[in-house]
């Protein structure tokens, strides 16, 4: 005991020095802007880091007063233990998921759509913020003993676990149970694509080496999730929240109360995310999706959920912020990371010769003291950081759509690519962008297609290698390994709780789809006539999906024929014949049902279409992707996600009035200062302060000030506008002076110099600028002379400004940080060599 | 008119403004693109390449600590003619070099290669910038350096020499055309038991029936081959009791799990001997782990890593008597004779070539340079020169191109032998 005291006060003594305290603020503010920049993530962050961090806090091993080795790799592990949290704001106002943030679109957009975004996201840092505390408990408390739990969960318990999850398709069916089963069928049979861990088969990567490592969720998921939902909002034209609906700060704290209150669910997800955080290989999709099935699982009314619920987002947000605990906890008792960014902190503890394991609940127990002081430090400093910052950010929720959509869907589109380092994401979310369309379209639930994508290859994966290394078990003459995996005692307990689990869903879906029928007033739903024939019946629009979903399955199982061993094929086999017999099952649904009954599923409707002029609307976009098509084909990516930009707001914002609220000048005020930050960071002349690390410095200030550039130049360039500052006249002219000094400030950059952290820091410095030029009188009153006010109208001054912050973004983040691979003008090439050269038009 | 004048002002305005974002903006697409292979899907597993998990893989390509010492460096060969008028300076200066990385940030040749975009830029004249670039699989990123520019300005950092994985349909590259630049590491392969099994070194289990070795093996073979096919091979040819065992686990991280969760009793591992310390310190002094066949390169010696001996021989040289033997053997483990190398791509100029070869040389007889390269990645270092390891590739090639039918052969036989 005394011993241990001893530690905890080594580890206390860390805070009473300064260079901690500017380490540990320093990552949670890096955390904290990328969390909020869509398509940045810790892991970007953390890779650039470790050089910095193993050079300045590495330099002293002596384990005497000036070691401040710990110091160091605490506060690259702030940044992951933080960086769940404000990935929330992207999520919830502009309908961007990410891997670990799709629940929390799935219930958290929709609540913004009713205007509860402020609210939503005080709820949601309060709840991480406790996630994060009870994290570092548990982490605490588990550490000393959790060692030999980890080591029973071997291929087979993993692949148990998974198959837990897979049961969850169940509680995400609720409202259409054949359709979610179909759905999450389809997702496990898609999730055979790639090479077979087991076998090398190589299956349905159409001749794509991209593709050999399988599908990459996080484009699949901006395909299928993000973009449809964009598209549904970019129809509507309308802002995300209902005119009138509260934004403030006052209202994110309300939230924050609101969230607080609900501790003793927070204290019980964040339980069930550490739990599941701990097993290596169970990623943060997946806990997000369980942690949500089992938060379902606990609710007595389960028809809240998919239809924007608060406790469903609390729900996944409490285990996520936990969950980081959950993955220190192999990674510091096992030296086996947790999740990708622990591998990062795992290789920075070897650099730093810091062992993980034993010695870290020994003579080094200080440094797992201070992980988890730290990282209930940073959980704390990062909800403050959301409430201040969500309180303006939220009202971006009152701009009209396409002018959120004119950036966000560009950037979703180059994210898409560059998290995928491949051209190949851009059909790959086009078709997934195409099913999700669809499946909105015809009721059916998304989510258990993209849990059957994340789980399938966990299970085959973990279940073939279990085969491989259990003992086989012998009853009587007959030996079987397959008896060998499934009768591990631990494997026996995950399948029967698995088990017990559907039952109870499917119960309990069955009960609450008896009483909507009770409750519904008769003839609520689009109802067909009672007199159509079977023929007619069968030539209906809803089965059009079916008719997709069966001749999908048929390619796959087709497909699979090539395939010799029996490990290769029956996965996808399997799931093919699932998949055939659920959809015609539906199909024979359909054609029983003489009315067309209205069934709430999880999920996003499509809001859009009954409203005016959304024909038009569709028909304009349809425009634009295919315009988008064209451009990447011929001209290349970057020019393509420009013009998008530009041509959504120009389409879609021909005749509307902006919406006008309050002030912004804390958020002004909040990013000028970032700004400011920002460019003496960004700026060379600091950077060579640090000789020996000017590279990483630069690297980093770049991405901070793109962060903060990207931040302030969104709140002056729209904010403001929307809402006037200190009397300023609410025109478009004041966009039209942002704009042009964007275009300036580019120009002079980029004439200076092509290294980009010079122009961030430009950039950054023209945040400050604008906001300085805002408060004198000539510039506010400023008024276009005749003739040319249209130069300055919303039309025209709009894509100007998309097209910048996408160029921004693109340059920013992009090309200096993880360069994307710009498709080049593939269309052209094909063109010559399939057509042009064997016509002899053009030489070989 | 006066305003039809202002509106046609206004447009070439605005046109002129936004032609000027679009030019400044952007300017020019800043790397060219990996053309997308058309070449046929592979079916057998040889053709695989697997990436590695976030932690590094077993056998070459691991990210843990520091070697105490770093070993001396191959014989050099002598520099190419160049052009004594060649400014190398005023060619790289203000330049930025792509450093291209085949895996996802986070193993051990991302890390080797951020660490070397911060420390190398000051060996190279004219300091460029260096950016690491991540694109995967490795077969992309190999043929997106193939068919780069071969200006110097784009080059990779390889894990393994990629000599089998030039032999995959989606290759476009051969590497004995490409342009080496230099080898950081490589040499070092080890064989590793439990401390509980009742051998010593490999020879006191030839012959031996029980019990049975049992090592780990991801199938997609990762790239180039794994060790597994040679110590597959090894085990027919002297009676070693073995078993593999099929499971998806490449990375390191996931080999100690195993080891430590008893799924295997044993590990065969490309530079993990010196990183036991660190990384799982009292393994090797507590005898939880012990050597059991040294199967690095002809010559190499493993040494003492700070907590015991490496004490068994070197296989190659103590092992195999006949030529033939000797020269499938190093031909079946190309990835333990180079690790990690930096290339270019084909028809470099002698010029950059050399100037490039040299900063790598002197960097890496910089003691600073190399000791904390070698402290950052964990990696030991064994410097070979550009012109030495273009020649050693040469004949690597060749030599598994003259194999090649019996290795494919050997992996099949191992296959349905070894593989459980």
């Amino acid at each position: 005991m005394g011993e241990l005291y001893s530690e905890l006060g080594q580890a206390l003594g860390y805070l009473d020095q300064p260079i901690y305290w500017i380490a540990v603020v320093v990552a949670v503010l890096f955390a904290g802007l990328t969390g909020m920049v869509p398509g940045a993530s810790g892991v970007i962050i953390m890779a650039l880091a470790i050089p910095f961090i193993v050079e300045i806090f590495g330099r002293d091993r002596s384990g005497g007063p000036n070691d401040i080795r710990a110091v160091g790799l605490v506060a690259l592990a702030s940044i992951t233990g933080v960086n769940n949290t404000l990935d929330s704001i992207p999520a919830i106002l502009f309908g961007q998921p990410s891997a670990a943030t799709q629940v929390t679109f799935l219930e958290g957009h929709q609540l913004a759509r009713q205007g509860r975004a402020a609210h939503t996201l005080g709820a949601v840092y309060a709840v991480s913020a406790l996630g994060g505390l009870i994290g570092a408990l548990v982490l605490a408390l588990l550490i000393p003993v959790i060692k030999p739990v980890i080591l029973w969960f071997g291929f087979a318990e993993i692949a148990a676990v998974a198959f837990f999850g897979i049961v969850m398709i169940a509680a995400l069916s609720a409202g259409a149970m054949v359709k979610g089963l179909a759905a999450g069928a389809l997702g496990v049979m898609l999730g055979t694509v790639g090479i077979n861990a087991i076998t090398g088969d190589v299956r349905f990567v159409f001749q794509q080496p991209q593709l050999w490592m399988g599908l990459p969720i996080i484009t699949v998921t901006f395909g299928f999730f993000a973009l449809p939902e964009m598209i549904d909002l970019a129809i509507a034209r309308r802002p995300v929240a209902p005119p009138g609906s509260v934004v403030s700060t006052r209202e994110v704290f309300r939230g924050s109360r609101d969230g607080f209150k609900r501790w003793p669910m927070a204290i019980r997800q964040s339980v069930f995310g550490v739990l599941m955080g701990a097993i290596p290989g169970v990623g943060a999709a997946v806990i997000d999706w369980l942690s949500y099935a089992f938060g379902i699982f606990w609710s007595k009314d389960k028809s809240q959920f998919g239809k924007g619920s608060l406790d469903g987002v609390l729900f996944a947000e409490s285990a996520q912020n936990s969950k980081e605990a959950g993955q220190a906890l192999p990674t510091l008792s096992l030296g086996v990371p947790g999740g990708l960014a622990w591998a990062f902190v795992l290789s920075a503890m070897i650099a730093l010769d810091l062992a993980p394991g034993p010695l870290l609940l020994g003579r080094s127990a200080d440094i797992t003291i201070l992980f988890v002081i730290t990282l209930a430090i940073g959980n704390f400093l990062v909800t403050m950081m959301g409430i201040v910052a969500t309180g303006q950010l939220a009202k971006l929720t009152h701009l009209p759509y396409p002018l959120i959509g004119g950036i966000f869907i560009p950037i979703i589109i180059v994210t898409g690519v560059t998290n995928w380092t491949t051209w190949l994401a851009l059909p790959v979310m086009a078709v997934f962008m195409g099913i999700g369309i669809i499946m909105k379209l015809f009721q059916w639930p998304r989510p258990p297609l993209l849990l059957g994508i994340i789980l399938g290859p966990i299970i085959e994966e973990n279940f073939l290698s279990a085969l491989s290394v259990v003992d086989p078990v012998s009853i009587g003459r007959y030996e079987s390994d397959v008896l060998g995996v499934l009768t591990r005692p631990l494997t026996i307990a995950l399948i029967a709780i698995a088990v017990a689990t559907a039952f109870l869903f499917a119960r309990s879906s069955q009960g609450q789809s008896r009483a909507s029928k009770e409750s519904s007033p008769a003839g609520a739903s689009d109802i067909a006539p009672s007199s159509t024939s079977l023929m007619e019946r069968l030539i209906q629009w809803r089965n059009f999906p079916i008719l997709l979903l069966i001749g999908g399955a048929m390619a796959f199982l087709f497909g699979s024929l090539g395939f010799e061993s029996v490990d290769a094929w029956f996965l996808t086999r399997l799931m093919a014949a699932l998949l055939i017999a659920l959809a015609l099952l539906q199909l024979f649904f359909h054609l029983r049902e003489r009315e067309r009954r209205h069934t709430d599923i999880m999920d996003l409707g499509m809001h859009s279409l009954s409203l005016p002029g959304a024909k038009t609307a569709i028909w304009l976009i349809a425009t634009g992707f295919l315009m988008f098509a064209m451009l990447t084909g011929t001209i290349g990516l970057r020019w393509a996600v420009l013009a998008l930009a530009g041509y959504l707001p120009f389409t879609l914002l021909s005749n509307t009035n902006l919406p006008l609220s309050k002030s912004v000048l804390v958020g002004l005020a909040a990013g000028a200062l970032s700004g400011v930050i920002a460019s003496v960071i960004g700026t060379s002349g600091v950077s060579d302060i640090f000789a020996a690390n000017s590279d990483t410095v630069a690297d980093l200030g770049r991405i901070i000030a793109t962060s903060a550039t990207v931040a302030v130049a969104v709140t002056v360039a729209f904010s403001i506008n929307a809402q006037g500052v200190g009397g300023m006249p609410k025109s478009p002219a004041v966009i039209g002076v942002v704009a042009l000094a964007l275009i300036v400030t580019v120009i002079i950059s980029t004439a200076i110099t092509r290294d980009g952290t010079a122009q961030n820091a430009y950039l950054a410095g023209f945040g400050v600028l604008t906001l300085f030029l805002l408060f004198i009188r000539p510039v506010r009153e400023f008024r276009p002379a005749g003739g040319i006010e249209w130069l300055f109208s919303w039309r025209v001054v709009t894509p100007v400004v998309t097209m910048c912050f996408v160029q921004i973004f693109i340059y920013g983040m992009l090309d200096n940080v993880l360069t994307p691979i710009w498709p080049q003008p593939a269309l052209l090439e094909w063109i010559g060599r399939e057509i042009l050269v064997p016509l002899g038009l053009q030489s070989a | 008119m006066r305003n039809l004048i202002k509106k046609i002002g206004a447009v070439g305005a605005l046109s002129l403004a936004l032609s000027a974002v679009l030019v400044a903006c952007g300017g020019a697409d800043p790397t060219d693109t990996p053309r997308p292979t058309n070449t046929p899907m592979p079916t057998a597993m040889m053709e695989a390449t697997a990436e590695p998990t976030a932690m590094a893989p077993s056998d070459g390509d691991a990210t843990a600590e520091p070697a105490r010492a770093t070993s001396t460096p191959r014989p050099t060969s002598t520099p190419l003619p160049v052009d004594p008028g060649f400014d190398a300076e005023a060619y790289f200066k203000g330049k930025t070099i792509s450093l291209m990385v085949g895996f996802n940030p986070g193993g051990g040749t991302d890390a080797q290669a951020r660490y070397m975009s911060r420390a190398w830029p000051q060996f190279i004249p004219g300091n460029p910038r260096i950016i690491v670039r991540n694109l995967t699989p490795v077969v992309v990123e190999r043929n997106f350096v193939w068919n780069a520019k071969p200006d110097g300005l784009t080059i990779a950092i390889e894990a393994t020499p990629g000599v089998a994985d030039m032999f995959t349909p989606q290759a476009q590259f051969d590497m004995r055309e490409s342009t080496m630049i230099g080898v950081t590491s490589g040499g070092e392969g080890a064989w590793f038991i439990r401390g509980t099994l009742p051998y010593d070194c490999i020879d006191s289990a030839f012959g031996a029936t029980e019990p049975v070795l049992t090592v780990g093996w991801s199938a997609p073979t990762p790239a180039d081959l794994s060790s597994n096919v040679s110590i597959g091979w090894l085990a027919d040819e002297f009676n070693v009791p073995l078993e593999i065992r099929n499971v998806s686990a490449a990375g390191s991280a996931e080999q100690y799990v195993m080891i430590e969760r008893g799924d295997v009793n044993s590990w065969v591992s490309g530079t993990l001997w010196d990183q036991f310390p660190v990384t799982r310190p009292g393994w090797v002094a507590d005898r939880f782990l012990r050597p059991f066949a040294d199967l690095s390169v002809p010559g190499f010696d493993i040494g003492n890593n700070g907590e015991a001996d490496f004490h068994c021989p070197n296989f190659h040289d103590t092992y195999l008597d006949l030529q033939s033997d000797r020269e499938l053997w190093v031909a079946m483990r190309p990835r333990a004779t180079i690790a990690k190398n930096i290339i270019g791509p084909p028809g470099m100029s002698a010029e950059v070539t050399q100037t490039l070869r040299d900063a790598l040389a002197n960097a890496m007889a910089d003691e600073e340079f190399a000791s904390s390269m070698q402290s950052f990645t964990g990696i030991k270092n064994l410097f070979t020169d550009g012109a030495t390891s273009q020649q050693i590739v040469t004949d690597m090639v060749n030599g598994f191109e003259d194999n090649k039918d019996m290795i494919d052969q050997l992996l099949e036989d191992v296959y349905s032998k070894y593989v459980r």
